[in-house]
Order: C-alpha cells, then sequence, then structure tokens
C-alpha cells in the first residue's frame, strides 16, 4: 500500500519535470518506510561501520523513554514543544535541502528531538522555532548538511537562545515536575497516576507574573545547591549552613534519581538516561570510551572542586554531581554524536576527559550553574585538533 | 587591580578573556591563514613570541620613558615603532631558519606589525595598569590564547575540506561562522576568572 503511494510519486516526478524539487521529500519518506537499494553515501559509515539510518533510528530508540518521561513530568506541554522542534526544523531542513538540491538524511529527527529536551519546559514556542531555525542553518546546513558539522546542531541552537534570552533559560524558566508535591516534601519519589499525561497546564503560554514564569516555578537543584554552597563558602557561616547544604545534597540524590526534580525536559530522569546509554552501548551505536570517560572526568573534578568536611560527604556531593542538571543526558546523547566527536580511540578518551573537567569548572566557578552545555562544544571545536594530534603522535615515524 | 596573580592573569588571557574569541582582534591573519595546520601552528608561534616581547618591551618605555618624560600621549606611536622594529626581526630569524614556514606565512608574517591583537594586547596592559610581571603574563598568554583558536581552527578547517560548504560561504563565510560558534561555546568561561 505505501509502496503504490511511493512509487506513484516517482511515476509523478517523471512525468512532470516541474516538481522535481520535491525529489529529496519523497525520497526521504521512501527510505524512512523502505530499506534503501542503495548503500549509505553519507558520513559517518568510515567511522562507526553501521549504516546512518539504522544509527539514527538507535540513537532515537534510546531517547524515546527520557522523552516520554518529559511527557509525565511536564505534562502534554511536551509533546507540543517535541512537534514545534520537529515541524520547524523539519521545514528548515527541507527547504535547505530542496533549494541545495541534496537528499535529506534521517539526522534531522535525532537533532530534533535532542533539542526540545534539553530545554526548560516553559519556552515559548516562538523563540524554540527561532533556535532550531538557527541551529539547522548554522549549526548544520552551512557546513553540508548531516555528518558534515563540526557542532553539535542541537546545542549550537541551545546556546544561542541562552545568550540571547537568557531570562527565558534559566532560574525562573524551570518549574517543578508534575506528581510532585507530595514526592518532593517527602523526600521520596511517589509514581502517583498518569501524572503530566492528563494535565495541560500552560499548554500554549505560560504567563510571566513578577519576572517568573508562573507560582509553580521552581529552581533546579543545581542552583540550589550553589546558593548553599556559597553561603558556607561565605565568611562567618555556621556548621547550621553546612549541615543544610549536606542535607539538601543527601536528600535530592533520591529525586535526582527517578526525576523528581526540576530541570530541562528530557534529563531529569536519571535511571532512563542510563537505560537509554546501556541500550546505545550494547548497540554499539555510542562509544563507551566517551561516555565512560566523561563521567570519571566529572567525577574526578567533582572530587576536587567541592570542599567537603569528610570522604562520605564528598562522595555524596560526586553522586549529587553526576546525575544533576544535564550531565548524564550530555554525557550519553551529545558526547558520542559520532560527527562532532574525535574519530580517533585515543581522542576519545581525552575528549570525554575534558568535558567532564571543563563541566565541572564552569558549574563550580562561572556564574552560570551549568556547565554540560558549553563544556560539549567547547571540545567540539578542539575534537579536530585531538585527532590530528593523536594521528600525529601515532604516525610519527610512517609518514617519512 | 595590581593584586592579581599573574598566573591567573596568563589563565584568564588564554581561556575567559580570549583576544581573539572575546574582544575579536586579530581576525585578518586568523581568517586567512588558518588554511592548513602547520601555517597556523608557525604563526601561532610567531604571534606568541612577539606578542611576548612586545608587551615586555613596551611596558619599560611606557613606565621608565614615557610616564617619567610626561609623554604619555605619544604611546600609540612609540608602540608601533616597537612593534615594527620586533618584527622585523622576528622575521629575519624566520627566514633564516625555517624558509618553508616564511613562504607559507607569505605576506602575513610583516603583517603581524599592523595585527591588532597584537597593539591591543599592549594597550590593554598599560590600561589596565597591569604590573611588569602581569604584563609579561598577559602578553604570553593572549598569545598562546590566540594559537590556540588558530590551531583549533585550522584543524576544522582541513576537515571541512570534505564538507559541501553553499558557494557563497566558502572559505571566509564559513570561517566566520566557525568562529562565531567558537566564541559562542567560549563565553561558557565567563566569569570563571576575571583579570581586571
Amino acid at each position: 500500500m505505501l509502496r503504490k503511494i511511493f512509487d506513484l510519486h516517482y511515476k509523478m516526478l517523471e512525468k512532470y519535470p516541474s516538481l522535481r524539487p520535491f525529489k529529496p521529500l519523497i525520497d526521504a519518506g521512501d527510505n524512512f518506510f523502505y530499506g534503501t537499494p542503495h548503500t549509505t553515501k553519507e558520513k559517518p559509515y568510515i567511522r562507526e561501520g553501521v549504516d546512518i539510518k539504522r544509527f539514527m533510528i538507535m540513537v532515537l530508540f534510546a531517547v524515546l523513554p527520557a522523552a516520554i518521561a518529559s511527557v509525565y513530568f511536564y505534562g502534554q506541554r511536551a509533546i507540543l514543544v517535541i512537534l514545534a522542534s520537529y515541524i520547524i526544523g523539519g521545514l528548515t531542513e527541507v527547504i535547505f535541502c530542496i533549494v541545495r538540491k541534496e537528499e535529506i538524511t534521517e539526522g534531522f529527527l535525532i537533532t530534533g528531538i535532542l533539542y526540545p529536551l534539553i530545554l526548560p519546559p516553559t519556552i515559548p514556542l516562538w523563540m524554540l522555532s527561532v533556535g532550531i531555525i538557527f541551529g539547522v542553518i548554522f549549526g548544520k546546513e552551512v557546513f553540508g548538511g548531516t555528518g558534515k558539522n563540526p557542532f553539535n546542531a542541537a546545542l549550537v541552537a541551545r546556546c544561542f537562545l541562552y545568550i540571547s534570552f537568557p531570562l527565558y533559560m534559566t532560574g525562573g524558566a524551570f518549574v517543578e515536575p508534575y506528581p510532585n508535591s507530595i514526592a518532593i516534601e517527602n523526600n521520596k519519589p511517589v509514581f502517583q497516576g498518569l501524572g503530566g499525561f492528563t494535565s495541560h497546564r500552560g499548554l500554549f503560554s505560560h504567563e510571566i507574573k513578577n519576572g517568573k514564569f508562573d507560582a509553580m516555578c521552581e529552581a533546579t537543584p543545581l542552583a540550589k545547591m550553589k546558593e548553599l554552597r556559597l553561603k558556607v563558602a561565605e565568611q562567618g557561616s555556621t556548621p547550621e549552613d553546612y549541615q543544610k547544604y549536606m542535607n539538601y545534597v543527601k536528600t535530592s540524590l533520591p529525586n535526582l534519581f527517578w526525576g523528581y526534580r526540576s530541570g530541562s525536559m528530557g534529563e531529569t530522569c536519571a535511571v532512563l538516561l542510563i537505560l537509554g546509554g546501556i541500550m546505545l552501548i550494547a548497540m554499539k551505536v555510542a562509544n563507551w570510551r566517551t561516555i565512560l570517560s566523561t563521567i570519571l572526568g566529572g567525577a574526578v573534578c567533582s572530587f576536587f572542586f567541592y570542599d567537603a568536611n569528610c570522604l562520605s560527604d564528598k562522595l555524596y556531593l560526586m553522586a549529587f554531581t553526576l546525575l544533576s542538571g544535564g550531565f548524564l543526558f550530555g554525557a550519553i546523547f551529545m558526547t558520542t554524536d559520532p560527527v562532532t566527536g574525535p574519530i580517533t580511540q585515543t581522542g576519545r578518551y581525552f575528549y570525554g576527559f575534558a568535558i567532564g573537567c571543563i563541566a565541572l569548572l564552569i558549574r563550580r566557578f562561572s556564574g552560570y550553574a551549568e556547565g554540560i552545555m558549553f563544556s560539549i562544544l567547547l571540545m567540539n571545536i578542539f575534537a579536530a585538533l585531538i585527532d590530528e594530534i593523536v594521528i600525529m603522535v601515532r604516525y610519527r615515524g610512517v609518514k617519512k | 587591580m595590581s593584586e592579581i596573580n599573574p598566573f591567573i592573569i596568563f589563565i584568564a588571557a588564554i581561556f575567559t578573556n580570549n583576544i581573539l574569541l572575546s574582544n575579536f582582534l586579530g581576525m585578518c591573519s586568523f581568517i586567512a591563514i588558518s588554511k592548513t595546520l602547520k601555517a597556523s601552528f608557525g604563526l601561532g608561534c610567531a604571534v606568541t613570541f612577539v606578542m611576548g616581547i612586545t608587551i615586555t618591551a613596551n611596558w619599560l618605555v611606557f613606565h621608565l620613558v614615557l610616564k617619567p618624560l610626561g609623554l604619555e600621549y605619544l604611546y600609540f606611536l612609540i608602540f608601533i615603532m616597537i612593534i615594527a622594529a620586533l618584527v622585523q626581526f622576528v622575521e629575519m630569524v624566520v627566514e633564516r631558519y625555517s624558509p618553508t614556514l616564511y613562504l607559507a606565512l607569505g605576506i602575513f608574517l610583516p603583517l603581524i606589525t599592523v595585527n591588532c591583537a597584537i597593539l591591543g594586547a599592549c594597550l590593554f596592559a598599560v590600561v589596565r595598569n597591569y604590573t611588569f610581571m602581569q604584563s609579561i603574563a598577559y602578553g604570553i598568554g593572549s598569545g598562546i590564547g590566540w594559537s590556540l583558536a588558530i590551531i583549533s581552527m585550522a584543524a576544522i578547517r582541513q576537515r571541512l575540506r570534505f564538507s559541501h560548504v553553499p558557494k557563497a560561504l566558502e572559505g571566509i563565510g564559513i570561517t566566520m561562522i566557525i568562529t562565531g560558534i567558537m566564541a559562542l561555546a567560549f563565553s561558557g568561561f565567563a566569569g570563571v576568572v576575571s583579570m581586571q
């Protein structure tokens, strides 16, 4: 049935040459539902040995649980945000491909879902659209499309929004997740009913009152932790301050793990992210070296950057660091992008480790609460250089 | 101002206040030379070297000659002259010891004279009232920061050779876009260490 529809389209294409510009669209639809008779022509074919389509679909499956969780925690608005990202970003990509007469590849399926998942749930739809258009055009298409972009398009888009509209991307933009008022009071995750699936809170807009989004606005755990830590670091802080700080860190761990906390849409539920990561590694889609070294880098740096009175407190802080913010999401879905990362195995260790370190450095010492976005983008810059150095060192004798 | 540890200034000059990516100085040679890794590495070394030396010389001249004589208003002129003389010196050294690098750098070696990053660094050091050690740290740090930017740009551009960049954006256009995204990423370091 579907096959017939596509065949019909192809026939029409041959009949009416004026329809030629839309060939990429039909090709994309055809390829999505049916295997393609051609072997892949796009990168990253050498780098991973997996056909680009399979590759992308696997990532999509791995990130799907997190996407569903975002609906559970933030209501039907999450669906709307993801849809808007797909539609606007997809249109941008399609227009670009038609104008440039290129093939539409499955790359956008991933960018289109990763991008909304790293945004706060209250993001206005027009802002989301501006971001994804910027990301797709300047992060990807100007470099020639999927497989050729030196920077992660979703991160370029988010970074652009972060710098341009900080009010909508920090602090007040984060709302508390759904089934939570009980959970957060008791500090215990309680699964209650359908959560956000049945709610359409702020479906089309979130009103801004007194500079904040609405009554349910809630600081992210990272921001809270930073505030408490600064209080401890102040002169004349009492042991109670320290107690409060550690208490907060300890009690929020289960919430961080199960996802009952405010944050960007997809990054809240650590359990599902880890499952997705395991799946990616098991399918050999993601490289375990990058993920492992990113987490290692974060853990080592948190050990050195955050002061604590005893070792067990330090370990709690370390767990908090790794579970909070977008660290896991970034480590699993962003650093493993085969196009923007290094292609040498040794390079991947350095790349991941540096991402973990820089993320923690930014979190701890700069004005921003979260640093994983900047650190991945920064290391995207140096990925090519890392490769060059690794190759240079490895084949020092060979060239001459 | 004078309390900041020179080492902190050194780190800040490389990362948080990268002279290229946060002040956008030295763009012309950055864009023109960043085609191949080798040439950009050479130019990066040359700029670091010239920057470290000129900032020292300029600091000495400003504080030991111009200031006692009350001729501070001449500092633009004097600085440029000192930079020009030193670049001439570097050029002769490079030509003598590495003719390939000399050919690769071409016109851009003498153009270091008018590289705004170098004059900019010298002027920043004076405007911010850096001490002698701070100035040296700032000069070398800025040079290394500039080199870091141009080398990583060269690596990206080497990889881009296989990309299908729109015709209108080839060369300078795509380089500007990459520079913009690099600057976006580097803005993440804002406030990590301060240098003023």
